[in-house]
């Protein structure tokens, strides 16, 4: 299993770090399962503690999206946390990166949700009074 | 799953375009407008680009400009940073990627203040 290297090449936390993160992260984990597995997988096969196994999804590509779709504040916030999960991964803080994860997400989720309830009022608002307008002729 | 969003997005891209190329979002009514705008009455940094984009269409670039300058910045460099992260499966470990992603970040904040005082 590729992911055994991982117990013995983090302490050199530089190198260690950015390699793993990114072949393994990168392509396996970080996208696909991102935040999710992670935390279940994180004992196994490595003599407890709480050894990583991928590299949190930071959501990036949904942020910048969320910035000139939804034109919305809160994704310029995401894309603060976004940087944040890889800095915090790359100091060893995995925990706190995964929480990182967690809150660029959220984030994300709310910035769409907010959208989206407005798009939809506005769209009932402008429909009642079109129609209104249209039955006045 | 991945390749099906993918080609999902895409469709949806294209249906996009062929809408915005055939309606004005300036005189169609339903048009997705800016959230940001409709509450605050300020404009966001990508405040305009539909509009942009439906004159650029149309091969008027001075309106296009007129609608949203920093466009022509912006959503280049936004798919700069989305073929970096999609395609190259570069993380912000990567020097390159980890400027871009400031450059975005400073020069959306910067714009959003600027064209609203301007």
């Amino acid at each position: 299993m590729g992911n055994d290297n991982y117990g013995g090449y983090n302490n050199g936390y530089n190198n260690g770090g950015y390699n793993n993160g990114y072949n393994n992260g990168g392509y396996n984990n970080g996208y696909n399962n991102g935040g999710y597995n992670n935390g279940a997988n994180g004992g196994y096969g490595n003599g407890g503690g709480n050894l990583p196994m991928g590299q949190p999804n930071n959501y990036l590509v949904w942020a910048i999206l969320v910035t000139f779709l939804c034109c919305m504040p809160l994704g310029a916030v995401a894309i603060a946390y976004a940087t944040k999960v890889d800095d915090l991964w790359e100091m060893g803080q995995y925990d706190l990166a995964r929480r990182a994860s967690d809150k660029a997400k959220t984030f994300l989720l709310w910035a769409v949700g907010a959208a989206v309830v407005v798009w939809i009022c506005y769209f009932l608002f402008a429909a009642t009074m079109m129609s209104s307008i249209m039955r006045s002729f | 799953m991945r390749r099906f969003l993918i080609l999902a997005f895409v469709a949806l891209a294209v249906v996009g375009l062929c809408l915005v190329y055939t309606y004005n979002p300036e005189s169609s009514w339903w048009m997705p407008k800016c959230p940001f705008r409709l509450i605050t009455g300020f404009d966001c940094p990508s405040c305009g680009n539909t509009r942009a984009l439906h004159s650029l269409m149309h091969g008027r670039f001075a309106a296009a400009m007129s609608y949203n300058a920093m466009a022509v910045v912006l959503v280049p460099l936004a798919g700069v940073i989305i073929w970096l992260c999609v395609i190259s499966k570069r993380r912000l470990s990567d020097p390159l990627l980890r400027y871009l992603v400031y450059g975005y970040l400073a020069i959306y904040m910067i714009w959003w203040v600027v064209r609203n005082i301007i």
